[in-house]
């Protein structure tokens, strides 16, 4: 799982394990070792440039927003990207990606009636339609509704033991369930990692080990803002584009999903000496209080 | 579904397809109707025995004008088989995808060439009137079919190139008919100077066309034709190419 603010180059990297981008130095190898073979010897894949197309069969790709053509069926789209994978025609494994993503009712259906949830899946069913070793996923379930949110979860927790999944995402509260490695990116630059279940924890009891939260906003504070802020929680500090509050995870993450579209791009730990650390990256800070709440559970 | 039944299937669910379609069926059989009252009109003066020469008179520019139909056509379509993707994000899926860029270009290439094939009707019919009203000539019908053909690759290449290099279809669209006809005036504008003289000729696809339809096939409308279109597809090739590793 990568985690990471905005910019943070989070889709930057999967676009360039998807072959969209090549590095301008350094290789992308993708090396495993496959779970039906005894011999335990290890393969690889290298991304190419003179032989993308050799790559890409390997490796399958969901942006954030999914475009399909609007005039397709759902079974004719998915058949397509079939094709497109492999070169050739598997109406069972259509028929197979169909079953498991809960769209055979829908079949027959243009793409363009279909809801965003459903459009969603049927990205993910042209993903995974070729059955690839790695599957790339930018913020999945950005903009669906907890429903299917949920559901996007069941079936990649069922796919999990089949492929190897890198999946970006800001819903703090997938990682437990789905992650086994939490990465956290800032600057374009791993920053660290996070074992899921000291976020789970986290997400669960930090409330306890602090209390202050700076938030900072891209365009500055406005008086609505403000006002959503304080119809949440109190503000103990103004700043010119900050603003620290007495919060909780819970509260956080409502501040998040109000403030977000206002152009909250941080939330970082606030102590009385300042925010912690400095230069907005909340990340470093989020993981040491998340480490934090995990050793307090521990002891 | 392979990409060439993609392209066709989308194509034929557009209304606009359609619309299209029977707009320029409807001007290349009024064109063909205007012909054969001229034909008609003529058998009634000179007799049946001049009708013969008459009615392949009326082949050449009728294919002429199917010909340039069949372009403008051509132009269209192109810009709705790539830059339309471009525009519309997915051609995501193309660069991702596993075929070979020549593989894709192809798929592309002929569903363009496919989705023409249907103007085919009118112009089958207006030959099988004129076949009843007077003999064919049908080597001559044969030569304007290989000059239309050759033009249309040609021109398929040129706009699935640039189709490839933009992202508004309606631009690349209209670039092409724009080059279409810089191209083809060329062509009349060189049409007085003496040989040798008349380079823009050269360059000019109608020049080679009309020599072909008039059963002239010289190495350098082959070149032109073919050398040109192998290279312009080759063109489009790269850009995929490039557009998949930015």
């Amino acid at each position: 799982m990568l985690l990471g603010p905005n910019g943070a180059g989070k889709s930057t990297l999967l676009n360039a394990l998807a072959g969209l981008l090549l590095p301008d130095n350094g290789q992308i190898k993708l090396v495993f070792r496959p779970a039906d073979d005894d011999s335990a010897q290890e393969k690889e894949y290298l991304c190419q440039r003179h032989d993308i197309s050799a790559w890409n069969r390997h490796t399958a790709y969901m942006p954030e927003h999914v475009r399909l053509l609007p005039r397709l069926s759902v079974h004719e789209t998915v058949s397509h990207a079939a094709y497109l994978k492999t070169g050739m025609m598997n109406t069972q494994a259509v028929k197979d990606v169909l079953a498991l993503c809960d769209l055979q009712k829908h079949a027959h259906r243009p793409v363009e009636t279909l809801s965003l949830g459903y459009r969603q899946r049927v990205g993910l069913a042209c993903a995974l339609v070729h059955r690839p070793l790695l599957l790339l996923l930018d913020e999945p379930m950005n903009g669906l509704d907890p429903e299917n949110a949920r559901y996007f979860v069941d079936i990649l927790k069922r796919l999990k033991s089949r492929h190897i999944i890198l999946m970006s995402t800001h819903l703090l509260d997938q990682l437990a369930d789905l992650a086994d490695r939490v990465v956290v990116m800032h600057n374009g630059r791993i920053a660290g990692e996070l074992s899921p279940l000291s976020v789970e924890h986290g997400d669960t009891s930090k409330a306890g080990l602090l209390r202050q939260w700076q938030l900072a906003f891209a365009g500055g504070l406005t008086t609505e803002i403000r006002q959503r802020i304080e119809a949440l929680c109190p503000i103990m500090k103004t700043m010119p584009k900050a603003v620290v509050v007495e919060s909780d995870p819970e509260r956080n993450r409502q501040l998040m999903q109000v403030l977000g579209p206002l152009g909250l791009y941080a939330v970082s730990p606030y102590r009385d000496s300042g925010p912690v650390p400095e230069g907005g990256a909340w990340f470093s800070a989020y993981r040491h209080i998340l480490h934090r709440a995990s050793e307090d559970i521990s002891t | 579904m392979t990409l060439l039944r993609r392209e066709i299937t989308c194509m034929w669910r557009r209304p606009s397809y359609w619309l299209v379609m029977a707009v320029l069926s409807f001007l290349l059989g009024w064109i063909a109707l205007v012909m054969t009252d001229l034909l008609l009109a003529q058998q009634t003066n000179t007799g049946p025995l001049a009708s013969m020469s008459l009615a392949n008179q009326l082949i050449t520019p009728f294919f002429s004008v199917v010909s340039l139909v069949s372009l403008v056509l051509v132009a269209l379509l192109a810009g709705q088989l790539l830059s339309a993707e471009r525009a519309q994000g997915t051609l995501v899926c193309l660069l991702h995808s596993g075929l070979g860029d020549m593989r894709v270009m192809a798929h592309k290439f002929l569903a363009l060439l496919l989705l023409v094939v249907p103007l085919l009707v009118p112009v089958a019919v207006a030959l099988w009137g004129w076949s009843g009203a007077a003999a064919l000539n049908w080597p001559v019908v044969g030569w304007n079919f290989l000059a239309w053909l050759l033009l249309l690759l040609w021109f398929s290449a040129l706009s699935v190139w640039l189709s490839i290099n933009m992202s508004q279809p309606g631009l690349a669209a209209l670039l092409g008919v724009l080059l279409l006809a810089v191209l083809w005036l060329a062509g009349q504008a060189g049409g007085g100077a003496e040989w040798g003289k008349n380079w823009l000729r050269v360059f000019s696809p109608r020049s080679h066309f009309e020599w072909i339809q008039h059963g002239i096939v010289p190495l350098s409308s082959l070149v032109f034709f073919v050398g040109g279109g192998v290279v312009l597809f080759g063109l489009a090739v790269m850009a995929l190419k490039r557009l998949r590793v930015a």
